[in-house]
């Protein structure tokens, strides 16, 4: 484990000193990233706990003909799945929560870092699996929700960099009488490519 | 002797005289009847007939209700018997309506309510009597739980094929296997003429056999038939844990056969110190303990006498003896505390009520006490029943009258002297306690003989035909308080301390769980709610090995509707599918290590 750590760190840093003297920008960003999902719904605490795992990949694209390539426009796959307890029985339930997200943020370039803010529009799947004694077998159902963000790339070189965000996301899905707010707070962190398409 | 018979004891005459011109200021008050047959609509029908009677409750709401066998009824064939459900202010005959008409065409003599199959209701065996019409086969109905029979009868193996001409019968555990046995006599077509003795005694099959699942096994178990049998009853006479049998007899004596643990019997003879009387008719033996010493004695009734036997370290020494009312009646006597003064008193069915002294003497009560004017009105009483109808804390009386309306005396004592005591569910896991020995003890003084305050055996049928209501009933004067005993007839024991009186006991060989609760709660998941509702209990600290618990669902009417188990150590059922607009009501049940189920907590969710 100590070796992998050594390895890694030489990669990065011989990576900063290869694109510390370069100044090209490449439009598209592939990103893989995961991270801690922090549901406000009072219920969803109560069956699976505060938070669950989550797990990302995006496309990105620094758009030319706006604000001079200042904006950003992003397409976000987002996977959530988690084991939970039904409040009372204590028998197993299963949540499957994915959204593909669009998102547009302004980028303010700082060299190697480069932070960014801006909203997003969310479309939410879910379902949720119960145990065979449920009245149900599974819920499912989709719905749409708004997002903000704000977060920071770092480029280790040309091609190769990370990113950390933090996305406030608010939806509310219904089914029949209950309502559950699976809006939230998201913190990640993870890998990005660039490249030029 | 004359009709206003006075009790023959070992006193010297000036004593007796001196006894007797007080009496009516000892018995001032103490005891008070009122006829209440027609108000609670009980007489019978215009065609009379009535022999047998039980109080019982049949359909477990509480309230006793009432068995009545026909026999003989006037220019009536196929004579139905009478089923009165207890409404609360009426009794309505619903024989038809819950299967137990039960009709021969020239009527029925004998039954006896227990719980056949352990499912905590009353189950019904019955007799029939041959009277030249064929089949005449005695029957067994179960009940559904509430008050509803069938006809199992079939479930007796071999398949009955003989009439037989049955009176009295019993029901009880005789071989100690955990379920109910059932014994009837007279089983021949033709036990006339009444006064003979045939010779050789026939070795007939007079039992059947409680199998556990559902079915019977018809056999012979030792009591064979020397003559014509009229009561039967079924104690533990000889005190050794096992159900004994005394059956009256009108030609050879009367006669006591003894358990031998197993479930075979031997004839006592002068063992226990009877006499050999021939050709003295008696109907019916009665086993009591009149002078509270812990011990049941004996009233033998017949041929115009009732002879009372006291029990002296298992030798039944003739006491005193007393003369019936009148010509017709002599079917019948019973023993209950019936001024709730702490010791029993006997009534003769159809004719006077004796108080006892409390030594065992019985002193007639004048009419003007005890308007007992209804009881000597009968014109062929038969059997009579004792059982608190009305909830008061007293023992009421039924008379069964053969030639004439039936009569409902309700005792008017009314006062909060009385301790009742009922089992709900005994070693066979079901309901009566059959055999169970009751003792009760001025409080702080558990188990000694000098502080014993009454004794009382739980029966199914005695004397003659006579099913009094299947809990104990004690006079216990409110000065005192008071302990209770309660052995099983596998030995266990179940004591209760500091009991005050006025009110009713209810035990149990397994006790219900504790603190049981019922919530309507929702059961959540992200997308979706259940509703549901949770019970909770608690282990009841004083059972034993109780390796599981049962869930049921109390149906419309009482029914139980099995719903799950759990194991011990899990105190908590979920129970599903379930609509917030409709009042539950479950019971959970202790089930111990031999599957016996105790008695049951209920609780209402809302």
């Amino acid at each position: 484990m100590r070796k992998i750590r050594t390895c890694l760190f030489m990669f990065f840093l011989f990576s900063v000193m290869i694109y510390a003297g370069n100044e090209e920008m490449k439009s598209s960003r592939l990103s893989v990233s995961g991270g801690v999902y922090f549901m406000q719904d009072e219920v969803f605490k109560e069956v699976y706990g505060d938070s669950a795992w989550v797990f990302c990949g995006e496309y990105s694209y620094r758009l030319p003909f706006l604000l001079k390539r200042h904006i950003e426009a992003g397409i976000e796959y987002r996977f959530l799945s988690d084991r939970g307890k039904l409040t009372v029985t204590k028998e197993p339930v299963d949540l499957v929560i994915s959204d593909v997200a669009f998102s547009l943020r302004y980028l303010f370039d700082l060299k190697r870092f480069i932070p960014f803010v801006g909203p997003g529009l969310d479309y939410i799947m879910y379902k949720e699996k119960y145990p065979p004694t449920f009245p149900v077998s599974s819920t499912k159902g989709s719905v749409l929700g708004f997002s903000f963000q704000g977060g920071c790339y770092y480029d280790f070189s040309s091609s190769l960099g990370a990113k950390v965000c933090v996305k406030y996301s608010r939806a509310q899905a219904e089914e029949g009488l209950v309502k559950a707010d699976i809006g939230g707070i998201g913190i990640k962190a993870g890998l990005v490519f660039r490249f030029d398409l | 002797m004359s009709r206003q018979g006075y009790y023959l004891s070992t006193l010297k005459k000036p004593t007796l005289i001196l006894l007797f011109a007080l009496s009516p200021l000892l018995l001032s008050g103490s005891m008070h009847f009122t006829n209440v047959t027609e108000k609670y609509n009980v007489g019978g029908y215009s065609y009379f007939g009535a022999h047998g009677v039980c109080w019982v409750d049949v359909n477990n709401d509480g309230k006793l209700d009432l068995y009545i066998k026909n026999e003989d009824a006037k220019g009536v064939l196929n004579v139905e018997n009478i089923l009165f459900i207890n409404y609360g202010n009426i009794f309505l005959d619903e024989a038809f309506l819950r299967g137990v008409a039960d009709a021969y065409p020239p009527g029925t003599h004998g039954a006896v309510f227990a719980d056949l199959d352990n499912d905590k209701d009353f189950d019904l065996f019955s007799t029939t009597t041959y009277e030249g019409i064929s089949p005449s086969y005695n029957h067994i109905y179960e009940n559904d739980g509430i008050g509803y029979f069938q006809d199992i009868t079939g479930n007796i193996s071999p398949s009955q094929d003989i009439d037989t001409f049955s009176r009295g019968v019993a029901a009880a555990d005789f071989d100690g296997d955990g379920d109910i046995d059932l014994f009837f006599s007279n089983p021949l077509p033709d036990a006339k003429p009444f006064r003979t003795q045939p010779s050789p005694p026939q070795q007939l099959k007079n039992f059947y056999m409680n199998n556990g699942d559902g079915t019977f096994t018809w056999t012979y178990r030792g009591i064979e038939w020397i003559g014509f049998v009229q009561g039967v009853s079924a104690v533990d006479i000889d005190q050794d844990g096992d159900i004994d049998i005394a059956e009256a007899k009108w030609a050879p004596p009367s006669t006591i056969y003894l358990n031998d643990g197993n479930g075979y019997f031997h004839k006592a003879g002068g063992s226990l110190g009877l006499p050999l009387t021939i050709n003295v008719k008696d109907n019916g033996m009665s086993f009591a303990d009149i002078d509270n010493d812990g011990d049941l004695d004996l009233a033998v009734i017949g041929a115009h006498r009732i002879a009372i036997y006291k029990n002296k370290e298992g030798i039944f020494q003739k006491y005193n003896s007393m003369s019936t009312a009148g010509s017709n009646s002599g079917f019948h006597c019973c023993f209950g505390d019936f001024d709730n003064d702490g010791d029993l008193d006997l009534y003769e069915s159809g004719g006077y009520i004796y108080q006892n002294d409390g030594q065992g003497n019985f002193v007639y009560v004048s009419l003007n006490l005890s308007a007992l004017m209804a009881s000597l009105n009968t014109v062929d009483p038969r059997s009579s029943a004792l059982g608190d109808f009305d909830r008061d804390g007293d023992l009421d009386i039924f008379i069964a009258d053969k030639r004439g309306y039936n009569v409902l005396l309700r005792n008017d004592i009314d006062d909060s002297n009385w301790i009742q005591v009922e089992v709900l569910s005994d070693q066979t896991g079901g309901t009566g306690g059959v055999g169970a020995k009751i003792t009760l003890y001025e409080g702080g003084h558990l188990g000694e003989p000098g502080y014993l305050k009454g004794f009382r055996e739980i029966t199914g049928e005695y004397g003659y035909l006579a099913q009094d209501m299947p809990a104990a009933h004690f006079g216990a004067p409110q000065s005192s308080i008071y302990d209770l005993k309660i052995e099983f007839l596998n030995g266990e024991q179940r004591t209760l301390s500091g009991i005050v009186p006025g009110q009713k006991i209810q035990t149990a060989y397994i006790l219900p769980p504790v603190n049981l609760t019922g919530e309507r709660k929702l059961n959540k998941a992200l997308f979706y709610y259940e509703n549901i509702i949770q019970l909770t209990w608690n282990a009841n600290p004083d059972n034993k090995n109780i390796t599981k618990y049962r869930i049921y669902r109390i149906e419309e009417w009482r029914k139980l509707d099995y719903l799950d188990e759990v194991s011990a150590e899990n105190l908590v059922f979920y129970i599903r599918n379930t609509s917030n607009d409709t009042q539950y009501i479950f019971a959970v049940i202790a089930v111990d290590n031999n599957n016996i189920e105790g008695a049951p907590a209920y609780v209402t969710v809302e």
